[in-house]
Order: structure tokens, then C-alpha cells, then sequence
């Protein structure tokens, strides 16, 4: 057995030890720092969730979507009118959201079968100007320009915890129910098949990959994803309004997955304490602060980590041990000499739009 | 010295048969007419001189095209069946140039092709996990078993990036014969390969398709391989048909000789 296959089989079990740990950890955290600490981090797990959603979309699928926040603000408002006229506990409404999302990101996917790359952002990007201007236009429903909130809920069964720490407590279970069926997803048949259909369209379709349905499933189920994230969302901060939902919140969570390494749980995390934590040390170089600091992170990653911080380190950490790393193409990099086709040649694509 | 390819028997594998089957891209006909039948269980060769036609044929063959004419598979016909469905019908193809999935190892790039045996929705893994782990598991067995059978089992776990061209092609056919396709077609399996590699890598398939229900479309340069394997052979020139017969009658062929063997 050569010694890249004994290096993986030996390497599995440990990590996975590790993520437990880390995590017991982290939900110890509860109940050592400050319940303002315990928001931020909850922030961070809920941003979290929906950063791997779309690392689910674009670094697995291949299909870029700016309008992610979009989503996640769908999921927020849903969970918070269902609560606020008590038509269902928020647990239930959560669930509803994320139902919602997936229902909506199936249509937010059709344009996925025609188009890929930059148009495919910009129509995602359409999604998420329209979703504030729509917020604004249902005043009724939404609350307008002023939002809708709830009361935070409380921890149940008289437990002797803080809402704070309640809430921290479900975010993290959230973030990890989410990592969990991510992580079974992409090792499944169908992960497998999108991953084959980022990398070559046509060499998945002839292995028996359908590109419309895995494309539109992976929109739907990443939007549900976002849904939930931003079900957990509301709960914590209680009161929503259409400019919590900004295009700048679905670019900061591309950005996100971009910078801390599609493909990767690791970076994702990062990726979404960056968000979060980010905001509040810049706050020193006035208003534009956050966006100069992204702005100079992302011009950094793209120069000297290009494929984004944990992969590009961990490659760096196996080369330094004298081990191979494999290189795996982004959705944007050019198709491979290996592919048949140029995908905008192949009649493939038109038939699927029409189809 | 040149292994010799064992003499073998195929099963019933699919019938394949192209009724005017026609392309065009920008005006220009990359295939024009073109009729042939593939009889089952049979080894054919599809042979011309460069830019003939003959990757887009699988093209269309494959679903990845959709071309003027009727495409059958067993007499039924399968022109407006999607790709991926027509993988599910059994047809399996390899590329010219090899299509993997790079980062992957070559055992997960050889398993991708179990995506054939059926539709997997997203949620199987959760709603039915004990089947979905028990046709995984049954889907590494085979790939490893192939992988064994094709020389490559010490590479199982090595990422297909750096592997050399040859290695890659053997990869791709072993992950179209993982589903145990119905129709395999093989897009120069041997390019770049002399006779001794590639006599070898065709006994070996060949032995390991022994009795099973496999018709092979291949198409390929080298005379001295399509001779040795194929007992029927077309030739394709300028997109359309000018040879269709046994492989020794093709050969003798003034037409052929001039469009391809003579050049
Ligand atoms: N997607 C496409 N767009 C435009 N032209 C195409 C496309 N696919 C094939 N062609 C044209 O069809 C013709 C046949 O090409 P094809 O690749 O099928 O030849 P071939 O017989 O496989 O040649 P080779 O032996 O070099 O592999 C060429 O003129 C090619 O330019
Ligand atoms: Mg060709």
C-alpha cells in the first residue's frame, strides 16, 4: 500500500476525535465568557451555517450565487411572522422557513440550467437587491422599513441558563447539525455526481449524472441550508428589518467562502468569524472600515493563497511534510484540455434550458 | 515481443443502430448520413483519418449531442433520451482525452461511474442510509476488484492529478466499465501506446469482459489493434460512411486505402 493511502486511513480517525473535542469545548464556552462574547459567537455560527451553504452551491457545485443573504433573510422573516401572530412554535417555523427556502431556491436554480459563471452571479445578484425592495414593498406583512420582531426565547424546562447562553447552545447544535449533513451529503452518490459536474458537464452526464436535477436540487437544498442559518439568525437577534438583509451581507458571505477556502469546514468557520468579528475591530478606520478590511483580505487571499486560506495552508503544511497535494480546480478556472467539449459549444446546455 | 490478445466471447451486449444520423456546427457537416449497425455482443471498429467525425459520433451516441436521424439502442429509440439517462440504459463511454475528476483519488473517480446504475436523490443517504451504504460499499468492491484487474490497484488512493496520460485512460475505462455497461464505447483507448502496452491492456479487457453482455464501439488508430480485435469495421471520412464490412474486406478497400491507410 503506497504511503498517501496509509496517510489517509490513518489520518480520519483522529480528526474526527479532534471536532468532538473542539466542540464539547466550544459549548463549554457557555458558561465561561460573557453573554455579548456568547452573541457575537452565536452570530458566527448562524453566518456560519449559511456560508456552507454556499460553499455546498459553489465549491462543490460550481454554481456561484450572490444572493445567498437573500435566503437566509427569507428564512429570518419567515421564522419571525410565523412566531410573532403564534402561528407555529419557532422550532416548527424554522423548519417551515427552510421549506420555504428550498421551494424558492429551486426557482432561483432555473437560470442555473442556462447560464454559469459570472451571468449566473449577476442574476443571483439581481435576488438579492429585489429581496429588501420587496420587504419594504409588503409593509403589511413585513413590518416595512421598521421590521418585525420577537421576544428572545428562553431556555425550556426551567434549565438554569441565560437566554444568551440558551441561544448559543442551539446556534452551535444548529451549526453542527448543518456540518453533518453537509459532510454526508457531498460523500454521497449525489454530492459525488455534483462534484463530477463542477469539474466536467459532460463527462458527468455520460457517467449518469443529471445535470439539470443535481443542479436545481443543489440550489434548493443549499437555499434551505441558508434558511435555516437564518432561522437561527432571527432567534438571536430578535428583531429583523429589510437592511439586515443588504447585498452587502450576501457578498460578505461569498466573500466568506471564497477567503477561507471553498471545500473546506475549517474555512468555513473562518470565513464566517471573518464577517462577524471583522465589523467591530475595524470600527477604528471609520464607516467604510469593514469593507476596506475585506477589500484588502480578498486582494490578499486571491495574490497569496489563491485557494483560500485553510486549503492553501494545509497544501503548504503537506508539502512542508514531504506529502503530494492535489490540486482541484474552481468553478471559474478554465475546463480542462481533458474536457470533450467546450461547454458553451455543446448543445448539451441548450437543451437543458429548453428541456 | 507482442503479447497475443486472447480470443474472446462477448455476451449479448446492445444492439446499436444509426439511422442518418446528422450534425452540423456553424454550417459546417461534421457528420452527414451516417447509418450503421453495431451488432450485439460484437467488438467494432470505427476508424478515420483525423477530424472525420468520429468523437462527435459518440458524441451523439452518448446524448451529449443531439444530432439529425434516429439513434437505437435495442430498437428502441433513444435520439431524445438526456445523457444521463441514456448511462442508465447501459451506455458507457471514455473520452479522448481523459475526463477525471482531479484531486480525487483514482478509486473515487473509478466509483463516480456507479451514478449509472440509477438516479441517487440528495436525501437517499439519510431517508434509506442502509441501502445507500450497502450499494457504496458493493461499488468500491467492484472498483477495487477492477482496479486489480487493470493493473492499477496500487494506485487506488493516489490522486489521479499526476498520474501519466496512459494511467488516466485506463482510469476512465475501468470507471465505464464499472456500471458493466451494455454498450461501451472507447474513444482511442490506445493513443499514445505501442503495440506492446496496448495488446496487453486489451487482452485484459477483453478476458474480463468474457461472457458478459457487452457490445464495444471502439474507435482507434492503430491498424494493428482494430485488426487483431475488431471483426467489424466502419470507416468515416469528412462525416460521412465510405466503408462498412468485416475488418479484412475494409481493409482491401480502395476507398479506404485512399482516404486513410495510404496517407
Ligand atoms: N462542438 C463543436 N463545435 C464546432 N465544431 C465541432 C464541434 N465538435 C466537433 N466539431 C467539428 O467536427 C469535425 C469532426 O471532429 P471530431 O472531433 O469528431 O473528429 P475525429 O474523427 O474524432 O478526429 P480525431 O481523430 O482527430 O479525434 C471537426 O471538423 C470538428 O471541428
Ligand atoms: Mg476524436
Amino acid at each position: 500500500m503506497s504511503a498517501v493511502a496509509a496517510g489517509v486511513q490513518r489520518s480520519r480517525w483522529p480528526v474526527r476525535l479532534a471536532w468532538v473535542v473542539g466542540m464539547v469545548l466550544v459549548a463549554l464556552l457557555a458558561f465561561v465568557i460573557t453573554d455579548y462574547e456568547l452573541f457575537r459567537l452565536s452570530r458566527m455560527a448562524c453566518i456560519g451555517i449559511a456560508v456552507l451553504s454556499l460553499d455546498l452551491l459553489t465549491g462543490r457545485a460550481g454554481l456561484i450565487s450572490a444572493g445567498q443573504g437573500a435566503l437566509f433573510g427569507l428564512g429570518a422573516y419567515t421564522t419571525v411572522l410565523l412566531v410573532y401572530h403564534e402561528i407555529a412554535p419557532y422550532p416548527v417555523a424554522i423548519v417551515l422557513g427552510s421549506v420555504l427556502c428550498f421551494l424558492v431556491g429551486l426557482v432561483l436554480g432555473l437560470p442555473a440550467l442556462r447560464l454559469g459563471g459570472l451571468n449566473l452571479g449577476l442574476v443571483t445578484l439581481g435576488a438579492a437587491l429585489v429581496f429588501p425592495e420587496l420587504l419594504k414593498k409588503y409593509s403589511d406583512l413585513t413590518g416595512g422599513v421598521f421590521g418585525i420582531g420577537i421576544s428572545p426565547p428562553q431556555a425550556p424546562l426551567d434549565l438554569a441558563l441565560t437566554s444568551a447562553q440558551w441561544l448559543y447552545l442551539v446556534s452551535v447544535a444548529g451549526l453542527l447539525i448543518a456540518m453533518a449533513f453537509y459532510t454526508r451529503l457531498v460523500n454521497s452518490r449525489f454530492g459525488r455526481g455534483l462534484e463530477a459536474l463542477r469539474t466536467n458537464e459532460n463527462m458527468a452526464a455520460s457517467v449518469g449524472v443529471d445535470l439539470a436535477r443535481s443542479k436545481l436540487l443543489a440550489f434548493g437544498i443549499s437555499s434551505a441550508m441558508a434558511g435555516f442559518g437564518g432561522g437561527l439568525y432571527l432567534l438571536l437577534i430578535g428583531h429583523v428589518t429589510p437592511d439586515t438583509f443588504l447585498l452587502t451581507l450576501s457578498l460578505s458571505m461569498l466573500f466568506a467562502a471564497v477567503v477561507g477556502g471553498l471545500r473546506s469546514r475549517l474555512g468555513v468557520l473562518l470565513g464566517a468569524a471573518f464577517v462577524v468579528f471583522v465589523p467591530d475591530f475595524s470600527a477604528a478606520f471609520g464607516e467604510r472600515g469593514p469593507q476596506l478590511i475585506y477589500a484588502i483580505a480578498l486582494l490578499l487571499t486571491v495574490y497569496l493563497l489563491p485557494r483560500g486560506i485553510v486549503p492553501s495552508l494545509a497544501a503548504l503544511g503537506r508539502r512542508l511534510l514531504g506529502r503530494r497535494a492535489p490540486r482541484t480546480p474552481e468553478p471559474w478556472d478554465e475546463i480542462e484540455p481533458g474536457a470533450a467539449v467546450a461547454p458553451e459549444q455543446s448543445p448539451v446546455v441548450d437543451r437543458l434550458g429548453k428541456g | 515481443m507482442v503479447q497475443p490478445i486472447a480470443p474472446s466471447r462477448l455476451g449479448v451486449g446492445a444492439e446499436l443502430s444509426l439511422e442518418h444520423v446528422s450534425i452540423s456546427f456553424r454550417g459546417v457537416h461534421a457528420l452527414r448520413d451516417v447509418s450503421f449497425e453495431v451488432r450485439p455482443g460484437s467488438v467494432t471498429a470505427l476508424i478515420g483519418p483525423n477530424g472525420a467525425g468520429k468523437t462527435t459520433l459518440f458524441n451523439c451516441i452518448s446524448g451529449l449531442y443531439r444530432s439529425g436521424g434516429t439513434i437505437r439502442l435495442d430498437g428502441r429509440d433513444i435520439s431524445t433520451t438526456r445523457s444521463a439517462a441514456r448511462a442508465r440504459l447501459g451506455v458507457a463511454r471514455t473520452f479522448q482525452t481523459p475526463a477525471l475528476v482531479a484531486g480525487w483519488s483514482v478509486l473515487a473517480n473509478v466509483v463516480v461511474g456507479d451514478c449509472a446504475r440509477g438516479a441517487a436523490g440528495p436525501f437517499a443517504s439519510f431517508l434509506q442510509p442502509g441501502r445507500e451504504n450497502r450499494q457504496a460499499r458493493q461499488a468500491h468492491e467492484q472498483a477495487a476488484d477492477l482496479l486489480e484487474t487493470f493493473g492499477l490497484a496500487h494506485l487506488s488512493e493516489t490522486p489521479v492529478d499526476g498520474l501519466p496520460h496512459a494511467q488516466r485512460r485506463r482510469v476512465e475505462i475501468v470507471r465505464a466499465l464499472l456500471p458493466s455497461p451494455r454498450l461501451l464505447l472507447l474513444d482511442e483507448p490506445a493513443a499514445g501506446l505501442g503495440n506492446e502496452e496496448s495488446f496487453p491492456l486489451f487482452d485484459r479487457l477483453l478476458r474480463w469482459a468474457e461472457g458478459r453482455d457487452m457490445t464495444v464501439l471502439l474507435v482507434e488508430h492503430s491498424m494493428d489493434l482494430v485488426m487483431k480485435v475488431a471483426g467489424h469495421v466502419v470507416v468515416l471520412d469528412a462525416g460521412g460512411v465510405i466503408a462498412d464490412g468485416a475488418a479484412e474486406e475494409v481493409r482491401q478497400d480502395p476507398a479506404v486505402i485512399k482516404a486513410y491507410l495510404g496517407e
